[in-house]
């Protein structure tokens, strides 16, 4: 893969993003690119800010300061409806999936906004309803069958285990087809095998769909295994900002993780 | 006479309509006709003519039970080349060893996990020139040379049906009864893998005589979830379909096989003792964690008393409904003996199952019980009297041997074995002991696994075994007693049932390891363990050798390091060796043994018992 990044379109623009919650500043002044087709992680110690950097992205938090462009449009405040819309599709470090539906049918709520049909015409089956609930299902069968989900179309996702819920919510954020996937810690809390499974298919979405990934991620051998690029934060702060390698060889990363002594 | 190609042109022409397979993809059952079928076996023969198969060469077939899987073994037998068929799992090392073997110039692979364990030592197979897959999944990224997809290699056969419009009539024309219709390796509970050669007429006369005898009509709905590596499956499976013509369903993958049975709800069923067991265990489970009475009361009853009108409606037509049980017409089990207690539990459920005996020298049948033998002792190891055509006699060493219709023609390049195995006037030795009794077959052990204790009394682990097996607690257990005064047990627990059943107790743990060790799961099994001695000392008299010392394992056999068959066959060798220092510990009566990893660290520490 080239790894020059001139060459590469920028599909998200982070300018001078700037973030703080009565005064506390969570992000200052941080600014980097995220590009198209690529894998992206956002890592850093314990409240660097990874997650409000990610919160930003897809329209949870405001910024104060700052200007984001994604996919060519310009924003001062991202709303998540307008994120999710233009196709920036996310799960979360705690799950968050409807506990008492089937595996199914929350994968099924991942394509809500391509659903055309009105509240009456899904109520009593009628007019669109129909049609378009067999064509969704055909797409939310191809990600079950993707992610390997078969035997637990009809469970409800409470009682699943911890790495199959993560699985399926992976699940739910695809079925929105999106062009850039925001992935919350997608791999905490996981056994090593259920790791390289979801390593595997992060890998594997990239490759296949062409989605842009931005991850937020502890682990860094896992990380550097599969990132394209990976920003690095520290108390709300970028410190780094290049190709596993460069980062990894970072003073300024080396000492956040590993501690300086002053 | 037939071969599998005419037959398939038969039911094409006569029953061009008529469902014959289907299979779950994206939760829809999918199906194809019999002139679907036909069509698509034509291209994909084309296709291997056009990259230059020949009659009489060899093509390995590897996948689970897919269509095209069905597809490609029809194919190379349209041209009169030979399908030989292995188990979608096999680790490098095994597939290396029979395609050499075999002198495969094809190979037929499901998918990319395939594809890896070849591509590591296609370079050192020099006969091996086309590798086909049939599922795209991350296939993008590899050396094409030798490698087509399924598409590609069905637009190459269109493509060359079309220069060649009378190739498929002439070509099937030329496949003969006699014509080899597969290489079939042994499973093999001893020693290296043989394939064995069996020709078209050699499945198929029998399949007939089978289909006859049984009553097998065209309308069977048969679940196909056991691959196509054995010669059982590909009798009772592959060879009946193109016999009788019916429908085969395959699930959608190996983690939906019970819930996909449940929505075939076949009529007609053959598996090896071990998914009989593992059904069996499951509805115990659920009847014991359910809490009630009605259920117990009547499950209680059904051994003893047997069924009645009222159980049928309140509990057991629900069981057999929730378990794709309920239009079983025909349930067969073979390849090993199932344990007595579990057998019985079927047939006062109300499930048609009977034991069938066969190897693969033997086209996987020789015999299928018949009602006379459900009533006799031995019910589950006494396997019906030869098929018309069948002879079997008692040979040294009480060793069972047959000829007829059905037998192979000999060990693929293994001239020695097969003089060892065939006698001169066309006697087979089965490798198994048994006696005839009114001219049934009652098969009583491998003769490998027969040996003495010091006081000289016969040795014969696998009834105990079984006799242990009937525990829904107990997935698998291995008896050691050769030249010993009495005899130790490796017990593996079945996860799933006695996970359920500490969590109804309410007992916190990890995983089978941690469950091994806990003080009410060694409770649980030393009861079972004191049963079956009880059991022995009340047929065999109180000098009858007994199971003095156990151990519960903290993991499962494993196929892949050969401790068992893919049909999950104990290799008794292999684990004698590989368990020997606890073993040794067992009886040298030790009460803990440390597992460590090859590293030095504790990996578990088992409690040895005394019964």
């Amino acid at each position: 893969m080239d790894m020059s990044t001139d060459s590469k379109n920028a599909i998200l623009i982070l300018e001078n993003i700037t973030l703080s919650f009565k005064g506390v500043k969570a992000i200052t002044d941080i600014s980097f690119n995220v590009y198209e087709g690529e894998i992206c992680s956002v890592i850093g110690p314990n409240g660097a800010g990874k997650s409000s950097m990610l919160n930003v992205i897809n329209g949870v938090y405001i910024p104060q300061e700052g200007r984001i462009t994604f996919d060519g449009r310009q924003f001062k405040k991202m709303k998540p409806h307008t994120a999710a819309t233009m196709g920036i599709a996310r799960t979360f470090q705690n799950i968050a999936l409807f506990k008492g539906m089937s595996t199914l049918d929350n994968i099924m709520s991942g394509r809500n906004l391509m659903m055309k049909a009105t509240f009456w015409e899904h109520a009593l089956g009628i007019g669109r309803a129909k049609r378009e609930e067999l064509e969704h299902r055909e797409e939310v069968e191809k990600i079950i069958e993707f992610l390997g989900l078969q035997s637990l179309r009809k469970t409800p996702v409470a009682s699943l285990a911890y790495g199959l819920q993560k699985r399926v919510e992976l699940g739910r954020a695809l079925a929105a087809e999106p062009k850039m996937l925001l992935l919350d810690e997608p791999m905490a809390g996981m056994t090593m095998e259920e790791k390289l499974d979801m390593s595997c298919f992060i890998q594997e979405v990239n490759r296949n769909f062409g989605t842009t990934i931005v991850l937020i991620e502890h682990d860094m051998g896992v990380v550097m295994d599969i990132s394209d690029h990976v920003v690095v934060m520290d108390y709300g702060k970028k410190i780094g900002d290049g190709t596993p390698d460069e980062v990894m060889n970072n003073q300024d990363v080396i000492d956040a993780y590993l501690g300086v002594s002053h | 006479m037939e071969t599998f190609p005419s037959l398939l042109q038969q039911h094409a022409t006569q029953s061009g309509n008529r469902t014959a397979l289907r299979m779950k993809k994206h939760g829809i059952w999918n199906s194809y006709t019999w002139s679907e079928v036909a069509n698509e076996v034509q291209k994909l023969a084309c296709g291997f003519a056009a990259t230059g198969l020949k009659p009489g060469e060899k093509v390995a077939v590897i996948g689970n039970n897919v269509p095209p899987l069905f597809f490609s073994i029809l194919a190379v037998q349209s041209l009169g080349a030979v399908p030989v068929t292995m188990h979608a799992d096999s680790t490098t090392d095994e597939l290396k060893g029979l395609l050499e073997n075999c002198e495969a110039r094809f190979a037929v692979l499901q998918d990319q996990q395939q594809v890896d364990a070849i591509y590591e030592v296609i370079k050192e197979l020099p006969l091996l020139t086309e590798v086909v897959y049939f599922d795209v999944r991350g296939m993008q990224e590899y050396d094409h040379t030798h490698l087509k997809s399924y598409i590609e290699f069905e637009d190459l056969g269109e493509q060359f049906a079309k220069e060649h419009p009378n190739f498929m009539s002439d070509v099937a024309a030329k496949v003969t009864p006699e014509t080899d219709a597969f290489i079939v390796y042994t499973a093999g509970t001893s020693g290296q893998c043989r394939g064995a050669v069996l020709s078209h007429s050699s499945f198929l006369t029998t399949g007939q005589v089978f289909a006859d005898q049984e009553g097998i009509s065209d309308n069977e709905e048969v679940y196909a979830y056991l691959p196509l590596c054995y010669a059982s499956t590909l009798f009772f499976v592959y060879t009946l379909w193109m016999v009788k013509g019916y429908t085969i369903n395959c699930p959608e993958s190996n983690e939906t096989i019970l819930s996909d049975m449940r929505e075939v709800g076949p009529s007609m069923f053959y598996a090896p003792p071990h998914f009989y067991k593992l059904l069996y265990s499951q509805i115990n489970s659920r009847s014991e964690s359910t809490k009630s009475k009605l259920l117990d009361k009547h499950m209680s009853k059904l051994l003893t008393e047997g069924r009645s009108w009222l159980g049928d409606k309140l509990v057991f037509n629900q069981i057999k409904d929730l378990y794709g049980l309920s239009h079983i017409k025909h349930a067969y089990v073979g390849g090993d003996v199932l344990s007595e207690e579990v057998f019985r539990f079927y047939v006062a459920l109300g499930v048609n199952l009977k034991a069938t005996y066969g190897c693969a020298e033997s086209a996987g049948c020789m015999s299928v019980q018949g009602s006379s033998d459900l009533k006799s002792d031995h019910s589950e190891s006494m396997v019906g009297a030869p098929l018309p055509g069948v002879d079997v006699k008692i040979g040294a060493d009480q060793e069972i041997m047959f000829k007829g219709m059905n037998a192979f023609k000999g060990y693929y390049r293994d001239e020695a074995h097969t003089s060892a195995v065939v006698s001169a006037d066309g006697w087979i030795k089965t490798g198994d002991v048994g006696e005839l009794v009114d001219g049934h077959i009652h098969v009583i052990e491998r003769a490998d696994c027969i040996s003495k204790f010091n006081n000289g009394a016969d040795f014969r682990p696998k009834q105990i075994e079984n006799a242990l097996k009937a525990s829904p607690y107990i997935m698998d257990a291995v008896v050691i007693g050769e030249h010993k005064d009495h005899m130790a047990a490796l017990i593996v627990i079945d996860a799933a049932t006695v996970g359920a059943w500490a969590e109804r107790r309410q007992m916190q743990f990890t995983g089978l390891r941690d469950l091994a060790t806990k003080d009410e799961v060694v409770e649980l099994i030393s009861t079972k363990i004191k049963d079956v001695n009880d059991c022995m000392e009340h047929v065999g008299g109180t000098n009858c050798p007994q199971i003095k010392r156990h151990t519960i394992l903290h993991k499962e056999f494993n196929a892949g390091i050969g401790e068992m068959t893919r049909s999950r066959k104990i290799r008794r060798d292999i684990i004698a060796d590989n368990y020997k220092p606890l073993i040794d510990a067992l009886f040298a009566d030790a009460d803990k043994f440390d597992v460590t990893d090859s590293n030095g660290e504790l990996v578990a520490q088992l409690r040895l018992q005394t019964a």
